[in-house]
């Protein structure tokens, strides 16, 4: 008898379980390993900067994990770990690991260091990931800043200027605002003689002298009603004329306005040109913001542009709202494709860091050094979780050069303007020395206080870096060329142990201001002006005389065409409308004498 | 070599003997899931699962496998359209793939993934007809060069292996 076809091979139960319990044992020898590498690999793709992971041990019946060490390195310097922790304990959330999210109840950390040194240079992010695209944006963005060079040429170089008047924007300026008068005068006078002013006048003064000694008497009832009606077709002529003149000289006021425009257009091109000039003599500056901007601009664009870096990093992976978001797929040989992750309300997001603690006491590198802080809700939907994230950090590092730091940061995605801020102060820092630029001169600030207070609120930026010091010491590169402008500012600054340096950059982050104001500008601006002013003052004089020289003919034509223009439109409105008036005052005076009569007679009105 | 002898032994017994082209059809189209959509995800322990507990041809399932995996690399770009499709240019959806995603254990499916996602439809859409053409295919071989290969030297040389006892564990019934 043929046996029917089973559905199960029951006989490979025991196999599969065997599979199952060899799966078990590859999970406990290499899970930990496999969740390590998973996890520094996710972070660095979300950091865009090395994240390295050791010593990762999963407690999966806790819904614990423990960490030996972490080393986040700089995106911005691959030879330096912007922070380094160790002995990490993380409490998880196990209903939230069952959706696959990660929720950390309590993060203990009982170590912690900044700016440590790396064995070996960081790896790049990925190139075509978010990171790196950022990074790429930033930096872009930085160069917008131009920092001017701290110069002291010799200040003869004026008798080298040589201008090419098709450089000057003030000639540029000047062809436009010529034409533009040109065509709008033109205009003007077609459109005044369209009005036909001089056809209407002639044609009512002459039915007025028609009608001058006449009378009702005279004209009979048909001639008087005939005059009448002329006298008022011909009123209501003159009114059209007069309102077409009205509007005709609306549009002359606004061309008129458009001219003042062009002068003062031609005029702010001249200082311009003036300036262009100048900087061809690359001129001392004596403005002590743009000093102050030539000795630190660098360094203090250096600080903005990394705030910028992770704040718009914040942005892009701690997102506002509860729209689905859209991330890279996992690294594999097939496709990664796109991960879509879909927030929803009163659920757990898909990362949620509820709190994470410090408080460490320890003995190390020659002192004892103290450290709190805290970390408060940091999700990637904080929508979901509906506060802002809050950290907050203080502490003291002892050692040679005793420090305190007292820190703060607020990311606010919840709703509304996005609010990112940092508030750091580091008192205490021994702030690298550094060279002035364009001096043989190098100063050692000493041990300062060092300031960040950057707040990125909606699109506005409002930051500010500052760096203080009372003991700076200055030190004189002795292989540089002797200069007697350089040795008179070396016996200023010499002499100067404060240091006080604030920049700052406020407005729309696409384009900010930025000013850097520095008490080494100050001194260094009066000693260039009392040194070298007359004769920057006599060179800038020269710049002048020679850009006038190049432009003053097409000025002057401008002013002479605008003026031309602008008064032919002024004068002939006026007269036209002072002509219909009179005229039509003569018409009604000749209708009241016709309708004096005509009322009682019954004429038409 | 161990492994791809036992392919190749698994692969010749299959067409041959080994199961009716019912159960070596439904082999080759569980199979095909393995190689054309992402290996390491949930849905594929379980389609493994199934290939071991079911009255199927593992052997065709190794087969269909082997023979869809490069068919599953290039057709990822479909896949990735086709998820993306579902997952994020049909609103409609959206409700429904917000319950999924956060509906306990179900998010270790991965099915929010574009290319994972697009690749589990496409091999369902793609199961039957796999199916009915590997059935026929097989029952066309076995009438017609089946029974000289049966007599060659080569299928002889390849049955006698002992590593052949290891597979008969699973052959269907």
């Amino acid at each position: 008898m043929k046996r029917g076809i089973r559905i199960f091979r029951w006989k490979a139960i025991g196999p599969l379980l065997l599979l199952l319990f060899l799966a078990g044992v590859f999970w406990a020898i290499f899970g930990d390993r496999i969740i390590e590498s998973t996890s520094a690999e996710a972070s660095t793709d979300l950091l865009g900067t090395e994240v390295d992971i050791s010593g990762m041990v999963l407690h999966e019946t806790a819904a614990r994990v423990d960490v030996a060490r972490i080393q986040i390195a700089d995106p911005f310097d691959s030879l330096r770990n912007i922070i380094e922790t160790g002995d990490l304990v993380l409490d998880l959330d196990p209903a939230a690991l069952l959706e696959k999210k990660l929720v950390i109840d309590q993060l203990r950390v009982s170590h912690l260091a900044f700016g440590t040194k790396r064995i070996r240079p960081a790896r790049r992010a990925r190139a075509d990931g978010y990171a790196a695209t950022l990074l790429g944006q930033v930096q872009q963005w930085a160069t917008q800043f131009k920092v001017p060079l701290l110069s002291l040429t010799p200040v003869d170089t004026i008798r080298q200027l040589v201008l090419d008047p098709a450089q000057l924007s003030t000639i540029r300026e000047a062809q436009a605002v010529l034409a533009s008068a040109d065509s709008l005068r033109d205009a003007f006078v077609r459109d005044f003689a369209g009005l036909g002013v001089r056809s209407t006048v002639d044609s009512a003064r002459a039915l007025a002298d028609r009608l001058t000694g006449t009378s009702p008497a005279k004209l009979g009832l048909a001639g008087t009603r005939d005059a009448i009606q002329s006298i008022r077709r011909t009123i209501s002529d003159i009114d059209q004329t007069r309102t077409r003149i009205t509007q005709l000289e609306r549009s002359a006021e606004a061309g008129v306005r458009v001219l003042e425009g062009g002068v003062a257009a031609v005029d702010q091109a001249r200082q311009n040109d003036y300036a262009f000039a100048r900087g061809l003599l690359k001129l001392p500056s004596f403005s002590a913001p743009d000093i102050g901007a030539a000795l630190f601009g660098p360094v203090s664009i250096d600080r903005f542009q990394q705030a910028v870096y992770w704040a718009e990093l914040a942005r892009k992976h701690l997102p506002p709202g509860l729209l689905p978001q859209v991330r890279r797929g996992p690294e594999r040989l097939r496709m990664a494709g796109t991960n879509i992750e879909y927030p929803k309300s009163r659920d757990f997001p898909s990362f949620l860091l509820r709190q994470g603690e410090l408080d460490v006491s320890f003995n190390a590198f020659g002192g004892t050094h103290s450290l709190t802080a805290a970390v408060r809700g940091l999700t990637s939907q904080p929508a979901i979780y509906g506060h802002p994230a809050t950290v907050a950090a203080r502490g003291k590092i002892g050692g040679s050069h005793p420090m305190t730091l007292d820190a703060g940061a607020l990311i606010d995605h919840v709703g509304g303007d996005m609010v990112d801020s940092v508030k750091a102060t580091l008192t205490g820092v021994p702030l690298p020395a550094f060279s002035l630029p364009g001096l043989p001169f190098r100063v050692d600030p000493g041990a300062g206080v060092s300031g960040m207070d950057f707040t990125l609120r909606g699109d506005q930026v409002d930051a500010r870096w500052t760096l203080r010091s009372s003991s700076a010491a200055w030190r004189r590169d002795s292989s540089a060329v002797e200069s007697p402008v350089a040795n008179l500012i070396w016996r200023v600054v010499s002499g100067l142990h404060e240091l006080d340096v604030t920049a700052e950059m406020t407005g729309p982050l696409r384009a900010p201001r930025f000013t850097v104001h520095s008490n080494i500008g100050v001194a260094i601006a009066d000693q260039v002006r009392a040194i070298i002013g007359d004769e920057v003052r006599k060179a800038e004089a020269k710049v002048r005389a020679e850009v006038d020289r190049l432009v003053a003919d097409q000025v002057a034509r401008v002013r002479t065409q605008v003026n031309t223009a602008t008064s032919e439109l002024t004068t002939r409105i006026p007269a036209a409308r002072e002509e219909l008036d009179s005229v039509k005052t003569l018409l009604e005076a000749r209708l009241k004498s016709l309708t004096g009569i005509g009322g009682a007679l019954g004429l038409p009105r | 070599m161990l492994a791809i002898l036992k392919l190749l032994q698994s692969l010749i017994r299959t067409l041959h003997s080994d199961g009716s082209p019912g159960q070596i059809a439904a082999g080759v189209a569980l199979g095909a899931c393995l190689g054309l959509t992402p290996i390491i995800n949930a849905h594929n322990m379980l389609i493994f699962a199934l290939l071991i507990l079911l009255n199927v041809s593992l052997g065709a399932g190794l087969l269909g496998w082997a023979l869809f995996t490069p068919i599953g690399f290039l057709l990822d770009p479909l896949f990735d359209k086709l998820g993306r499709l579902l997952l994020l240019e049909t609103p409609a959806l959206t409700p429904f793939w917000t319950a999924w995603y956060n509906t306990p254990a179900i998010p270790y499916t991965n099915f929010n993934n574009t290319v994972v996602l697009g690749s589990v439809v496409g091999w369902m859409i793609l199961a039957l007809p796999i199916f009915f053409l590997s059935r026929r295919a097989l029952i066309r071989y076995r009438t017609t060069v089946g029974a000289r290969v049966v007599h060659s030297r080569f299928y002889q040389a390849v049955t006698a292996s002992r590593v052949y006892n290891v597979y008969r564990w699973f052959r269907p019934e």
